[in-house]
């Protein structure tokens, strides 16, 4: 196996720490829980991982371990996804209470008319 | 043709997967495009896993694929169970088996290398990152409430799991693993941090159950937000009630209080100002600062009379008025406040209270109000809050 550590991923390792952390950093408290279970399911890139190392190499073991990693990475994605779609979906509100407003305007309306 | 296809296909489609991941993790900071942003990361990941699938050749895909698929199939049931918004412990798992599978991988790879060699103590690291996810994601599970601490160690879990991935990318030189495990990593770790840092509290603090002092005011249980999101909740609401105080006052804020509730009529909501007549410095002071910024006087409630209005708000915004809306105050005997009338928000929409700090008010005691969970508390001064929320309102129309 082709093991030698490049200094290049290193490299690219500490400037896509740098990217991860300024991206995040002061993100809306109104976003932390969906946003952290999409840093969740970001973590099934391990799936990549998984396939990388056991997917080109016949062995027990390797596949065994493989086949687990796998696994259990793609539960992490689809659960993860689904999970932070849901949530996501919440706040719809901002828009489908902007289509359902039409709808609903005729109430205000009368209120607004009075005032006025 | 088939090589290819490894050395530039592959490649290129980690990059297309790198661009748009980050352009999904991006969009999913700001809360107008957080929707966004999911299917984007989505996007991200089927094409790193497609460049993998392409790189290392397709040996054994039906039996991956079925884990996979198993995977999946799981996966979809375990989030069709939870509730809309599951507490952080009971998803935190989700990850740890990511950081498992990675530490899995790593133990793999370990057994390739020498233990003493560079490449052994970096399989060792990864291998130890990521098992430490899995564990800490079990210890979780155990912890059905959630507090910031919980919330904290969830992010870790990601920040653990994806240094572990970057730890395996760097020992099988894939980019896409050193990519994506990198900024993985360090997200999780920046959104533990700013997780603790809205609960008042440092990384480490929150961790290891140092307790800040200060004017956190004895709440545990506070969540606090900036105006965009306010902006958001009331732009789509019909019925909004605003409850000006002291604050407002004391920050000369009415004008701005104004042009918040004409921003919300221009969408077609009813917005009602309440006014409590013991409110601000002297008698009457909300009636007369109100009508000096011009506010019409059919959209005053008196605070006796505004029960009805509060039930049926989708959205209320209390302006440094914690003493009009603080009921339990009101309610005890021994209290400085008792027999006053006060507004009961326990049954309003989305409650956004403006308030300069967790100090509690006249009252001396804590707002109840505060920690229940449709309440969310902007922390600032009355009048640059007002501006802010005017702009971000303003911003949103087109």
């Amino acid at each position: 196996m082709e093991s030698q550590l490049h200094i290049i991923g290193v490299l690219v390792f500490v400037i896509a720490a740098f990217v991860g952390h300024h991206v995040v950093h002061g993100v809306p408290p109104l976003l932390h829980t969906p946003l952290m279970s999409a840093t969740n399911a970001i973590s099934a890139i391990s799936v990549v991982a998984a396939l990388a190392v056991a997917g080109s190499e016949v062995e027990t073991v390797k596949t065994t371990l493989g086949v687990i990693a796998v696994a259990a990475a793609t539960t992490n994605v689809v659960g993860g996804f689904l999970i932070t779609d849901r949530m996501l979906r919440m706040f719809k509100g901002g828009k489908s209470g902007a289509a359902s407003k039409s709808s609903a305007a005729s109430k205000p309306g009368a209120g607004k008319g009075a005032g006025r | 043709m088939a090589q290819v296809l490894r050395s530039t296909v592959a490649p290129l489609l980690y990059l297309v997967s790198a661009v748009v991941f980050f352009l999904g993790l991006k969009a999913l900071t700001r809360v107008r495009s957080a929707r966004r942003g999911r299917p984007l990361i989505a996007i991200g990941l089927l094409f790193a896993a497609a460049g993998a699938i392409l790189e290392l050749g397709t040996g054994r895909l039906a039996v991956f694929g079925a884990c996979a698929g198993l995977g999946g199939v799981v996966g979809a049931i375990f989030a069709s169970r939870l509730p809309a918004a599951p507490s952080v412990g009971r998803v935190a798992w989700l990850p740890g088996l990511a950081g498992m599978g990675s530490g899995l991988v790593a133990i793999e790879l370990a057994f390739a290398y020498d233990l003493w060699s560079l490449q052994g103590a970096v399989a060792a690291a990864a291998a130890f990152l990521g098992v430490t996810s899995g564990y800490v994601a079990l210890g979780l599970l155990r912890k059905p409430k959630d507090t910031p601490s919980n919330a904290v160690e969830a992010a870790l879990v990601a920040a653990c799991a994806g240094w572990s991935v970057a730890l395996v990318g760097l020992l099988v030189s894939n980019a896409i693993l050193l990519i994506v495990g990198g900024v993985a990593g360090t997200a999780g770790l920046a959104l533990g941090r700013t997780v603790a840092a809205a609960a008042g509290r440092s990384l480490f603090g929150l961790l290891f159950g140092a307790v800040k002092t200060g004017d956190s005011g004895g709440y545990d249980n506070i969540r606090s937000c900036g105006t965009e999101e306010a902006a958001m909740v009331m732009e789509s609401a019909h019925n909004v009630l605003i409850v000006p105080g002291l604050g407002m006052a004391i920050a000369q804020a009415q004008h701005a209080v104004k042009e918040v509730g004409e921003q919300l009529e221009k969408r077609g909501a009813k917005v009602r100002y309440v006014v409590a007549p013991s409110a601000g410095c002297i008698p009457g002071h909300m009636n007369i600062l109100l009508d000096e910024a011009g506010v019409p006087h059919d959209r005053l409630v008196f605070v006796e009379d505004a029960g009805p209005f509060a039930k049926e708000a989708d959205a209320v915004l209390v302006i440094g008025a914690d003493d009009i809306v603080n009921v339990a105050a009101a309610a005890d005997p021994k209290n400085p406040l008792f027999g006053m009338p006060a507004l009961d928000l326990s049954g309003a929409g989305s409650v956004f209270v403006v308030k300069r700090s967790l100090r509690p008010g006249l009252a001396g005691v804590k707002n109840p109000l505060f920690e229940q969970s449709h309440t969310t508390m902007i922390f600032g001064d009355a009048k640059k809050v007002m501006q802010a929320l005017i702009a971000e309102l303003k911003s949103s129309r087109h």
